[in-house]
């Protein structure tokens, strides 16, 4: 039990770690894409449609999760699953986070591949009339999401896993010993 | 418990899941569904559209007064709406104008449209500066705004949403005379049409089509020198320094300009190849009388002229651009003989101001056609070449020849000296043509500029028109004056943030009503009690004009010294540059007989003169003759380029091309001025300005307003 509790007290500050890298990218998400920005041609409608609207309200969203990914982190301080085996409580409040959390994680992964997919789509050969020459696409930025949120994802999972196992192992424990202290009542009661 | 803990977390997760994924739509999706909507809330609603459709059937509602705010700058406060002489104006109906009113036109269109004018413009205020502190407050201060060489700006804060969408508002069956006149006047839609491909304000549109600036001279000065017998020539000492350009491979004679038709049916010989500027600057002794007398001698023996003048006068003139030089180096040589011994130094070439100076590079037209200007303006630097794409003049090398060339000429005395200092105001045309008969008189030959105000018997009773020098232009020997009258950068548009929608239907109306005959008339003649409602005047042309009455004319010599323009703009509020077409009828009605003289003698020869359509003699370059827009719709990108990484429309580039024609030729220069000494230093100083990044963005810039036409 005692490795469990350790190892729920690592995948809390892992968790922690997920979630501050997702939300550092949520920041930089738009800079890959900042050349972009600004283009008021109608030949290149799509491509600022591409970065005014679907970049924008993305980067918003995934923002958005990421603050509360970062409150998460602040409320399993307030739950004390840094320092303590959870509660049914605890253990029910994370566990609901966690699975919303990885919601967003999924929903941003599925995002991201549909946002590439779009990129792909754009022509870019009008780049020129507003300045850009030889503009390439640019798709690390997508690739890095695909593995920081699959990353979250199993971050989400392992946690949420070993909090489960946590509680259980802690439960069994108490009614262990709560069991063997019976036994001792009885049988000082018997003698 | 352990079964209800599942359940509640997968209830969760669910909405979450479907809360998160949009009810199951990927973000892009979403995006496309934000932008219709948007789309869809900017369109005006239907039935206002087919209200709106109305208009155009039945003319905008006028039946409630509507207030109006208008911010006109042009730097000039007689210039403006408002009524700014110190004396009162009485028309002839006893209405009694004074200081603060509106001009009598803004009063008329006032009432004709039921509004209630407010000009709000600080009155001395300059366009540029205007637009520039107005856009601070959104321009919320007023309900139109409007000035000169402001289209640009216009233009991109309408994109910006600043000013409103006239092209939607056209659509939507306001505006319907203007709507009307750009689809008659295609070139004119081009040139104000931004990179969105809406119009965003109405321009100022001179007489396009009609010849702008010509070669006006002293008539007498070329007969005097070139006919008289026995005449008094000077004998000081010339010093000579132009080489001449028909010289050597390009000597002019057979293919090369030997036969010229100044007029259809009249073709002029040239005999030889003989090069007057060689022959002048062979002469071992070089004065007033050896100058011209190689003049006389070298006309008499190429042409078949009953007199040596005609090779200027008339309409068989066929002189180039080194005939011109040889005769203006006689009259530069010849200043006691030209002006009876009243002047010891006479100028061969000005320009009207110092402010026009770069008038002397159309002469650039005249050395194989070089293109300098490609507009009426000195900001269009650019030409459009072969293949539809605009070139940057300046930084050519044809250019850097041609500002050599005038170094020459500029270090023989041909050019008035004072032309080139921006600080002297002096108008140079009323001192070397307007006082002659003053006590200290001063003389000048030639100037390139409006015929009506350079022919006015009050200026000058000898001046006239000459036919351009002919010259090899778009590689073919012609007449050609590459300046026509344009689209001007001026006119107006309506705000959006200081407008309601009742004011903004008002202001279409205002705007539509100068394309209205009545509002034409209006703006270009005056008030209709101010026309000869039964008689009209014939112009030169054939064409019937309004007519001023006996009240105009003589009003305007009381109050404006009889100069109509003048009196039109300061005091009647008429020919302002807000959005409407001037006719040429107001102009011929103050030319006087000389300049008809000159209108009919370019209208009969084969000059030809650029247009927005372009035509001419089929030549290398199909485009050639086609002027540029106004103006280039720049998008914020394009702006920050330019601002940020070149510095090529500062002032100081045109001075660096002055002091080549002041400086190179003599090495004269002062301490501090640089003078490029060949044609790699002369490009290399627009290279390090950021040439090629200002031309590529020029060059986009117009591509894209060709393309949404």
């Amino acid at each position: 039990m005692e490795r469990v509790f350790k190892t729920q007290k690592i995948m809390a500050w892992v968790y922690t770690a997920a979630a501050l890298l997702v939300f550092l990218y949520t920041l930089i998400f738009m800079t890959e894409y900042k050349d972009l920005f600004g283009l008021k041609l109608s030949q290149n409608s799509q491509i600022s449609f591409f970065h005014d609207s679907v970049l924008q309200t993305f980067n918003r969203q995934i923002f958005a999760l990421a603050l509360a990914g970062i409150v998460m982190v602040a409320v399993s301080f307030f739950l004390e699953l840094f320092s303590k085996v959870p509660d049914r409580f605890a253990l029910f409040v994370f566990l609901l986070l966690l699975v919303f959390c990885i919601g967003g994680s999924v929903y941003a992964f599925s995002n991201i591949q549909a946002i590439e997919s779009f990129y792909q789509g754009l022509d870019f050969q009008y780049l020129y009339l507003e300045g850009m020459d030889g503009y390439e696409p640019h798709f690390t930025t997508f690739r890095i999401g695909y593995c920081i949120y699959a990353v979250q994802i199993l971050v989400c999972v392992a946690y949420g896993a070993v909090l489960l196992l946590s509680h259980t192992q802690f439960v069994k424990w108490l009614r262990k010993t709560a069991g063997s202290e019976d036994g001792v009542e009885k049988e000082k009661r018997s003698a | 418990m352990r079964k209800k803990l599942t359940k509640v977390m997968l209830l969760a997760a669910m909405a979450m899941s479907a809360a998160l994924t949009g009810c199951g739509s990927s973000v892009v999706e979403q995006a496309e569904q934000q932008t219709a909507q948007q789309t869809a809330e900017n369109q005006p609603e239907e039935s206002a559209g087919s209200t709106e459709a109305a208009v155009a059937e039945t003319g905008p509602d006028l039946t409630e007064e509507v207030e109006l705010k208008f911010n006109f700058a042009v730097g000039n406060k007689s210039r403006t709406m408002t009524y700014n002489q110190e004396s009162p104006l009485t028309l002839p109906d006893g209405t009694v104008v004074t200081a603060g009113m509106l001009k009598p036109m803004w009063s008329y269109v006032e009432n004709a449209l039921n509004c209630d004018f407010t000009d709000v413009t600080v009155q001395d205020i300059k366009s540029a500066d205007m637009i520039q502190t107005e856009s601070t407050s959104n321009f919320s201060g007023a309900n139109i705004y409007g000035g000169e060489s402001i289209a640009e700006r216009l233009m991109y804060y309408g994109t910006e949403g600043k000013f409103v969408n006239l092209s939607e508002r056209m659509e939507a069956g306001y505006l319907p005379n203007f709507k009307a006149y750009l689809e008659e006047n295609p070139d004119v839609k081009t040139a104000i049409t931004a990179y969105d491909g809406n119009i965003y304000h109405v321009p100022y549109i001179a007489e396009i089509g009609q010849i702008g600036r010509s070669f006006v001279i002293r008539e007498s000065w070329v007969t005097s020198l070139l006919d008289a017998e026995n005449a008094g020539y000077d004998t000081s000492d010339f010093t000579v320094y132009y080489q001449g350009f028909y010289v050597g491979d390009n000597k002019r004679t057979g293919e090369n300009g030997g036969t010229v038709t100044p007029k259809e049916g009249v073709e002029i010989v040239k005999k030889t190849d003989a090069s007057i500027i060689e022959l002048q600057n062979a002469l071992e002794v070089k004065n007033g009388e050896t100058l011209t007398n190689a003049l006389i001698q070298y006309i008499d023996e190429n042409y078949d002229y009953d007199k040596p003048s005609e090779l200027y006068l008339g309409e068989k003139a066929a002189y180039d651009i080194d005939e011109l030089i040889a005769l203006m180096r006689c009259i530069k040589a010849n200043p006691h003989y030209l002006t009876d011994g009243k002047a010891d130094v006479v100028w061969p070439m000005f320009t009207r101001q110092s402010s026009y100076r770069e008038e002397l590079l159309r002469l650039g037209t005249y050395f194989d056609g070089v293109k300098v200007h490609g507009s009426d303006s000195y900001q269009a630097r650019w030409y459009i070449d072969a293949d539809g794409v605009v070139q940057y003049t300046y930084a050519q090398e044809s250019v850097y020849d041609v500002l050599c060339y005038l170094s020459d000429m500029e270090a023989e005395g041909l050019i008035y000296s004072d032309c080139y200092d921006l600080s002297n105001k002096t108008n140079h045309r009323s001192a070397l043509w307007g006082t002659d008969e003053g006590e200290a008189p001063s003389y000048g030959f030639i100037t390139y500029d409006f015929i009506a105000s350079s022919t006015a018997d009050s200026l000058n009773p000898d001046t006239a028109v000459i036919l351009p020098p002919v010259a090899k232009v778009n590689g073919v020997w012609q007449y050609y004056m590459d300046n026509g009258r344009a689209i001007k950068p001026d006119g107006w548009a309506i705000s959006v943030a200081g407008s309601t929608e009742e004011q903004i239907q008002r202001a279409c109306a205002v705007f539509d009503y100068f394309f209205t005959e009545e509002g034409f008339t209006l703006q270009n003649y005056g008030l209709p009690m101010n026309l000869d409602q039964e008689n009209k005047y014939i112009g030169p042309d054939g064409n019937e004009y309004p007519l001023f009455t006996d009240w105009v004319n003589e009003t305007c010599n009381n109050v404006a010294n009889g100069d109509l323009s003048t009196f039109l703009r300061d005091w009647m509020g008429c020919l302002m540059p807000i959005g409407y077409q001037k006719e040429i009828g107001f102009e011929y009605q103050y030319t006087s007989e000389r300049g008809f003289a000159g209108w009919e003698l370019l209208k009969n020869s084969t000059t030809t003169i650029a247009t927005y359509a372009g035509e001419g003699p089929e030549g290398d370059n199909p485009n050639y003759y086609k002027m540029i827009p106004p103006v280039f719709s720049l998008t914020s990108r394009q702006k920050e380029t330019i601002s940020d990484s070149t510095s090529i429309e500062t002032d100081d580039v045109v001075e660096y091309m002055f002091n080549i024609i002041r400086y190179k030729t003599k090495g004269n220069a002062p301490q501090g001025a640089e003078v490029a000494q060949s044609y790699e230093e002369y490009l290399q100083m627009f290279e390090n300005r950021g040439l090629e990044l200002y031309e590529t963005t020029y060059q986009t810039a117009y591509e894209v307003m060709t393309s949404v036409n």
